[in-house]
């Protein structure tokens, strides 16, 4: 499971975006591609705490994900060189330094995530987003150089004043044995679990009691967050034992709840989040394996959901199985479809009249060929410029351009005709896309090359030598 | 083909200051160029079902070109065209199987039955988890559709 779980993490973040567009922000890809698949030494830039760096590469890769944002590099960078000693070969996904310089401390940002960590309580009442460690760039300033067993508290205070900046949610719980209340005593460990878990505004005040609550599913990730060490949250190999189960699944209920909530996610474009925290249900095995099966579920679930909305008439179905048969049947369709039409456009093609082109040209074009005929271009090449012709507006310039050379003899002016096509060619050049000026030099060149062989073909059928000057 | 993929003359661009490229008009833009050039071939004796697979190679090729190497299908079908043009080109029979770490169909029990069909259809579903399956099924529907409605309008401008 673990294992399975590792390679969908890169997918994890994609599915940060998912809700956002089907195309994928390449930016966003490149930079989650780099979270994960970069090792951790890079990230040592200058020495500093170890297990805050730990903390703050996750916040680094949450940055990074964000991609919007903009920070100071030097915190990050603090925090980022400490991570060495015992974190670095437990976290081999750390983003690299210079992906951390988008990276925005401001409250602003932690009133964000407070707001994206906003559970749509419908679908998730249980998850959490970890975006305290944001939080951390502000902390990290202040404390300086910490030892490790420093971390919790650095990870208090760090948690205090994202609860401040959020105003009183739950979080205040975590903070309280920073600030000495004893609402959760719970020990370092379990404090680091607690705030991962805190880490987003929940905006519930039951939340407080949960914790408490679920203390004993807490004490599952706790204990593994015991047994590596200061090894925590962080995109972690497979190799890792429970405890990077416990980060893995709760990075992919982190997933499936960015997923889940609509609202959140609006106002924040990329989420923060490189591991995710699930909390077991009310009722609900709290094993591990069952909570990385059921983000997976609901991973696969928004996945169908789309392609729902893709298949033309599946509203009415209802059900996994149908809609996967469905889906077969659409994407079938459409390649017989395309084999179809190309069967079509085969027989169609060699009586095809390019005069009637313009005509045929989508208003996509339009903008690809605007400029060929803005240009003025010579009477020659009107053979050539008509497949790059886009609207119906100029349609009429380029016939009357086209029907002049049938009015020219053809033995006389062949070659001038040729080399004035390519001489129009040339000055094209400027005006086409590259591929475009690849395919018209190279059907000049060919047709060059037909001059000696096709003159004596060409008595007075100018309409042969013009298909072969088109396209 | 290959003379889409070489940027290295990419020195003129697009003059249009508004110039957008959005993903229909490339893909329009490349398979208009794509019919040009098999029409180009056409006084060569081309049979209707020889030009038939080189049309549809070349709407599988504009799909795969446009959507680049932004999924996985479209990296999976580029790597198809250029192993089967290579082939055709040097007439070579040997087909190097490249090495991806599957699982095959019976370790994945989790899946619905239908799932194998899927990865057949989708162009590198074979290697592919069933999430990130649906994820890239979703995708190469809409360009098979954009490339179907591009198809059918030239036909229809053409038979009119």
């Amino acid at each position: 499971m673990n294992c399975g779980e590792s390679s969908e993490m890169p997918h994890c973040f994609l599915n940060l975006n998912w809700d956002q567009s089907i195309d994928p922000n390449s930016q966003l890809d490149s930079a989650l591609n780099s979270i994960v698949s970069s090792p951790a030494p890079n990230l040592i830039s200058q020495p500093e705490i170890s297990p805050q760096s730990h903390y703050i590469s996750t916040n680094g890769t949450i940055g990074t994900s964000t991609g919007s944002l903009t920070s100071p590099p030097p915190e990050l960078n603090l925090s980022m060189g400490g991570g060495r000693a015992g974190l670095m070969p437990m976290l081999p996904n750390l983003v690299p330094m210079n992906h951390i310089d988008q990276f925005q401390p401001d409250s602003s940002f932690t009133q964000r995530a407070a707001r994206l960590s906003c559970f749509d309580g419908q679908n998730y009442p249980g998850f959490i987003t970890q975006f305290d460690l944001t939080s951390i760039k502000d902390k990290r300033p202040e404390t300086g150089l910490l030892g490790g067993g420093q971390v919790t508290q650095l990870l208090d205070k760090a948690q205090l004043g994202f609860n401040n900046a959020v105003n009183g949610h739950d979080e205040s719980s975590v903070s309280d044995p920073v600030s000495g209340s004893g609402q959760i005593g719970l020990p370092g460990p379990s404090d680091i679990g607690v705030r991962k878990r805190k880490a987003s505004a929940k905006g519930k005040g039951k939340e407080t009691q949960k914790v408490s609550e679920d203390k004993g599913s807490d004490t599952k990730r706790c204990k593994s967050v015991e047994s590596n060490g200061t090894q925590e949250e962080g995109i972690k190999p497979k190799s890792e034992p429970n405890g990077s189960v416990s980060t893995g699944t709760t990075e992919k209920g982190n997933g499936a709840k960015s997923k889940g909530k609509d609202t959140g996610t609006k106002q924040l474009p990329e989420p923060p989040k490189d591991y995710i925290h699930v909390r077991a249900r009310r009722g609900e095995a709290t094993d591990s394996h069952s909570l990385a099966e059921r983000v997976r579920r609901e991973k696969i679930s928004q996945r169908m959901k789309l392609l729902q909305d893709l298949v033309p008439g599946c509203n009415k179905v209802v059900g996994k199985a149908v809609m996967l048969d469905e889906i077969i049947n659409y994407v079938q369709s459409l390649q017989r479809q395309v084999e179809f039409l190309s069967m079509k456009l085969a027989t169609v093609n060699p009586q095809l009249d390019f005069n009637n082109l313009p005509s045929l040209l989508t208003k996509d074009m339009q903008q690809a060929c605007a400029p060929l005929l803005n240009s003025s271009f010579p009477l020659d090449t009107s053979g050539l410029a008509l497949p790059f012709t886009n609207s119906q507006q100029q349609a009429n310039p380029l016939h009357f351009v086209s029907s002049s050379p049938s009015s020219v003899d053809p033995h006389n002016t062949m070659h001038p005709f040729f080399n004035a096509i390519t001489d129009a060619a040339s000055q094209l050049g400027a005006f086409w896309h590259d591929d475009l000026q690849n395919v018209v030099q190279m059907d000049i060149r060919q047709n060059q090359e037909e001059i000696p062989v096709s003159s004596q073909a060409f008595n007075g059928t100018i309409q042969q030598a013009h298909m072969k000057m088109e396209l | 083909m290959d003379q889409f993929m070489d940027r290295k003359n990419y020195t003129h661009r697009n003059p249009n200051p508004n110039y957008t490229p959005n993903y229909n008009s490339m893909q329009s833009l490349r398979f208009i160029q794509a019919l040009a050039r098999i029409n180009r071939a056409a006084p060569k004796p081309t049979t209707p079902s020889r030009r038939t697979k080189q049309i549809r190679r070349a709407a599988y090729a504009s799909m795969a070109y446009t959507s680049g190497s932004r999924h996985n299908w479209s990296r999976a079908l580029l790597i198809r065209l250029r192993q089967r043009q290579r082939l055709r080109s040097l007439r070579l029979l040997t087909v190097r199987r490249r090495v991806r770490i599957v699982t095959p169909a019976m370790s994945r029990p989790e899946e619905p039955a239908r799932a194998e069909t899927l990865r057949r259809l989708v162009p590198g579903g074979k290697s592919m988890e069933y999430c990130n399956l649906l994820e890239e099924t979703a995708d190469y529907m809409q360009c098979l559709r954009s490339q179907v409605q591009l198809m059918q309008s030239l036909v229809d401008a053409f038979s009119s």
